[in-house]
């Protein structure tokens, strides 16, 4: 069983999503800001991060620097959640470090493309 | 009112008409001075004429009596002398012609200023001879012709007769010698009269001539003058309000029309200048309400978004359950949550679509360029669009003629076009055919990229053509109801293909179906083509001679704020768009300095800084760079003069840039001064303080050096070219009163050393008391 990590502050959506992702069998834990996110990697180490990029303490870009630095840490996949979908947040997101993104609120199927698409490139990999 | 004489056309026609005059007097005086002398010049002829018959009265008095007294010598040797009728008639006629001879000169002297003379004695003398002749008349004014007499012949009788006339022949000659010198006194008159009246007219002339050249010079030449200076004033003053300053004004030209003509201009100017203001500030007011506007609903459709993920969400969650196990609990309200989820999700392509449309408007839409195999792309969004396809029934096909199917284009909006184009296309057609045409052309030396949908459906009218591009519109408003749409799909599509500098057109006719052709020019080069709506590229402000800053920022909000912060401290500063067209505007440019920030699409700020660093031209230019990303040392290693983090504090960019500028004050000392010496007064002066002495004669290089800012105090000394030095030290004053420079006048050779050395001095203490005020303000100066 595949472990996600949601990095997500909105409590609503925290809830939904994490519902979803393990009626699809997945196992979800939960951070609820950047800080705590990184932490939770670090000592977690999931499968996939699903990180949203307006966190309070340490915001989404910050934390997927801090992730892609550290050895242990630089080869989980990460998924930029972003609720602005402005011009650029892709690009910020892309080069911060995250290996794709979507905006919210989430297609979840595509979500689910997506995150199966980065799980079985790791495992290829 | 200036009076009549103010009035330029007034002056100009009174002296027209008084040179007028004036030519018209001399043609008076030429013509009457003609019909003086032609009377004179007649009198002169009798005279001649006379003096000619004098003459010959002479002569011919003397040849008679010699003649008688030869015939009376002959009669007195006892011959007789018989005079023929005929010889008496010629010698009678010959006395007559004597009188009329001697008539016409008394005539001509009666008329003399002398009057004629007492003829007595000639006229006693031809009375004497008429009796010698028998013709006895004492009068001998009346000849009786002797032909008509019967006489017989005559013999001179007595001789003597002619002998004794001798006295009356020699007194008739002193009468006639007088008469002769009158008539020579009468001459001379005459001529000088003729004289006179020539040298009389022509003084006259000269005077007139004169007279009209004093008027023309006194009141032409300051008139024409006038009229130069004023039109000079005139044109000038269009001139600066061609060039834009609205507020410049022709200085006073008097009251003449001239004058008026710029009065009345200086009140149009006046005008154009309110005019302008109201419409700049009205426009103003439009941006500022077009901004919040925008602002607006960007907010408000983010904010509308969080509670929209949780509608749509949960009711998704919901679905899946109920489809995963039926028999859940609240199974029954499938079709009712089914209804939520669905109005769900039109509320949020709303709210896109708004967010969109109001980007465009905003002008803040920009382009994000990558390459695309644009057959992929088209295959991919029919895939997308293959549900509503089957839906309808409807059949589709794509044609394409590519040169080459691999393209640059911003992908995600032109799958956004071509998503809406298509969804419409199975909107509004049942049982039919839907195209997509792909073509690739030239037009005008680009190459340009079409796709067409063509449907088959229920087409519209000119009318709804006409309307379907306006935001909020559909073909017909009852559209809306039975198909469904914001209305705002085609409105976002044609905002994007002409945010790509291509348009969005539509063909149809009701019932025979419709063609969307979505076209765009293909870019060359890679991907930095940065465009954004209502916005050129590169722009520069704030003229003048000041610091040029040039800031690279792809992203146009903080673009502007930079440019904002940085124009308000009074620098001058040009800004690009991209990578690419940061550098070229660098080296195009060479500013002082370079903002730079590293995340942009295209070429990123590494690769700028890169090829900065290796261009001879900008490589001594320091560069500020900044990013969301906190890479300090990275940049600081990569060559950057400065690196800062976003959002940057106003006060922290620009002690930047403050910096990072040439230590002016106590910086660089321009020498112009002609001696080699100078330069060894200059130094010992300034030790070793950190001062570069720029010693030159060439004035040209001196402005140079002033106008890049690299001057800080010029020391004019001993120069040849004083003219030129007046004109340098003018033009530099300018530099002056803005306080980037500071001029020094000191002749060296009459100063000397020390006073050199005091002036200097003097100069120094300022600045740096000056410094170190603004450093207390907050502004850091360099730290060396």
């Amino acid at each position: 069983m595949n472990t996600l990590l949601l990095v997500e502050d909105n409590e609503m959506n925290r809830d939904m999503l994490s519902r979803r992702l393990r009626r699809k069998g997945f196992q979800v834990e939960i951070a609820v800001d950047g800080q705590e996110g990184l932490d939770m990697t670090r000592s977690l180490l999931p499968d996939l991060v699903l990180l949203d990029m307006s966190l309070p303490v340490m915001d989404g870009w910050s934390v997927a620097r801090e992730l892609r630095r550290e050895e242990q840490t630089a080869s989980i996949p990460v998924i930029a959640l972003t609720a602005h979908a402005m011009q650029g947040d892709r690009e910020k997101a892309l080069e911060a470090g995250c290996d794709d993104y979507d905006i919210k609120p989430v297609d979840f199927k595509r979500l689910l493309g997506k995150i199966q698409a980065l799980l079985d490139g790791t495992k290829e990999g | 009112m200036g009076g009549q004489l103010k009035s330029l056309i007034n002056r100009i026609g009174l002296v027209s008409a008084v040179v007028l005059g004036l030519f018209l007097t001399s043609i008076l005086v030429v013509l009457y001075t003609g019909s003086v002398n032609k009377e004179t010049i007649k009198s002169l002829q009798q005279v001649s004429s006379a003096q000619a018959d004098n003459v010959e009265l002479r002569q011919g008095i003397a040849s008679f009596h010699r003649q008688l007294l030869a015939r009376e010598a002959l009669a007195g040797s006892g011959e007789v002398i018989e005079l023929s009728d005929d010889e008496r008639k010629d010698l009678a006629e010959e006395v007559q012609g004597f009188r009329d001879k001697a008539g016409r000169v008394r005539e001509t002297l009666d008329r003399g200023p002398d009057g004629s003379l007492d003829m007595g004695p000639v006229d006693q003398l031809l009375a004497g001879w008429h009796s010698i002749l028998g013709v006895a008349r004492a009068d001998g004014i009346h000849d009786a012709h002797p032909a008509e007499t019967s006489q017989p012949p005559m013999i001179l009788v007595t001789p003597g007769s002619a002998q004794a006339l001798q006295p009356l022949v020699d007194q008739s000659f002193s009468v006639i010698d007088r008469q002769s010198f009158r008539l020579q006194r009468a001459s001379v008159a005459l001529n000088e009269d003729i004289n006179q009246t020539v040298s009389r007219t022509s003084r006259g002339i000269q005077v007139i001539f004169v007279l009209s050249l004093i008027i023309v010079l006194a009141a032409g030449v300051p008139l024409v003058r006038h009229i130069r200076r004023s039109l000079t004033q005139l044109t000038g003053g269009t001139r600066q309000w061609r060039d834009g300053d609205l507020a410049y004004r022709i200085p006073e030209l008097g009251g003449d029309e001239l004058g008026l003509l710029a009065r009345e201009f200086n009140g149009m100017a006046g005008k154009l200048e309110k005019m302008l203001e109201e419409v700049r500030a009205a426009s103003r007011r439009a941006d500022e309400a077009n901004q919040a506007k925008s602002s607006f609903l960007a907010n408000m459709s983010h904010e509308l978004r969080t509670p929209l993920n949780a509608i749509i969400g949960y009711s998704e969650m919901y679905l899946e359950e109920i489809e995963d196990d039926p028999e859940a609990a609240g199974g029954e309200f499938k079709d009712d949550i089914r209804k939520v989820h669905s109005a769900g999700q039109h509320l949020l392509s709303l709210i896109n679509d708004v967010l969109d449309i109001s980007k465009v408007e905003a002008g803040k839409m920009t382009l994000f360029i990558e390459p695309v195999n644009i057959l992929d792309l088209i295959g991919e969004t029919v895939d997308t669009i293959r549900p509503m396809l089957e839906e309808k029934s409807n059949t589709l096909k794509i044609n394409h003629q590519l040169e080459s199917p691999e393209i640059e284009a911003d992908v995600t909006k032109v799958r956004q076009v071509l998503l809406n184009l298509l969804s419409n296309a199975c909107k509004f057609t049942e049982n039919g055919e839907i195209t997509v045409e792909g073509r690739q052309y030239h037009s005008r030396g680009r190459t340009i990229q079409s796709i067409a949908v063509i449907d088959t459906g229920i087409g519209m009218t000119e009318e709804q053509q006409a309307r379907i591009f306006q935001a909020f519109t559909q073909a017909d408003s009852s559209t809306t109801r039975s198909y469904g749409g914001t209305g705002l799909g085609l409105t976002i599509c044609k905002g994007f293909s002409e945010l790509m500098g291509g348009d969005l057109t539509v063909e149809s006719s009701p019932g025979s179906g419709s063609r969307f052709t979505f076209y765009f020019p293909l870019v060359s080069g890679s991907g930095e083509q940065i465009l954004q709506l209502g916005s050129e590229g590169v722009t520069e402000e704030s003229e003048g001679e000041g610091i040029r800053v040039l800031i690279i920022d792809d992203d146009p909000t903080a673009l502007d704020l930079t440019r904002r912060v940085l124009v308000r401290q009074g620098f001058r500063v040009i800004t690009a768009q991209s990578g690419r067209q940061g550098l070229e505007t660098a080296r195009k440019e060479l500013p002082d300095v370079i903002i730079l920030d590293v995340l942009m699409p295209g070429m990123d700020g590494w690769q700028v800084m890169a090829e900065l660093g290796s261009d001879e031209r900008t490589q001594h230019i320091p560069v500020v760079m900044q990013s969301m990303l906190h890479e300090r040392e990275l940049g600081i290693k990569r060559g950057a003069a400065d690196y800062l983090t976003k959002p940057v504090a106003k006060e922290r960019l620009t002690g930047a840039v403050r910096a990072l500028l040439p230590e002016k004050p106590a910086g660089n000392l321009l020498l112009v001064d002609e001696r080699e010496e100078s330069l060894e007064t200059a130094e010992s002066v300034l030790g070793d303080r950190q001062a570069e002495i720029i010693r030159t004669d060439d004035l040209d290089h001196a402005r140079q050096l002033v106008k890049a800012g690299k001057v800080g105090l010029i020391v004019i000394g001993q120069h040849s070219q004083s003219e030129e030095i007046a004109d340098f030290m003018e033009e530099m004053q300018c530099s002056a009163e803005s306080g980037r420079v500071t001029i020094l006048l000191l002749n060296l050779s009459d100063a000397g050393d020390e006073e050199f050395a005091a002036r200097i001095n003097s100069y120094l203490r300022r600045q740096s008391a000056r410094r170190s005020s603004k450093a207390a303000n907050g502004v850091t100066p360099k730290s060396d």
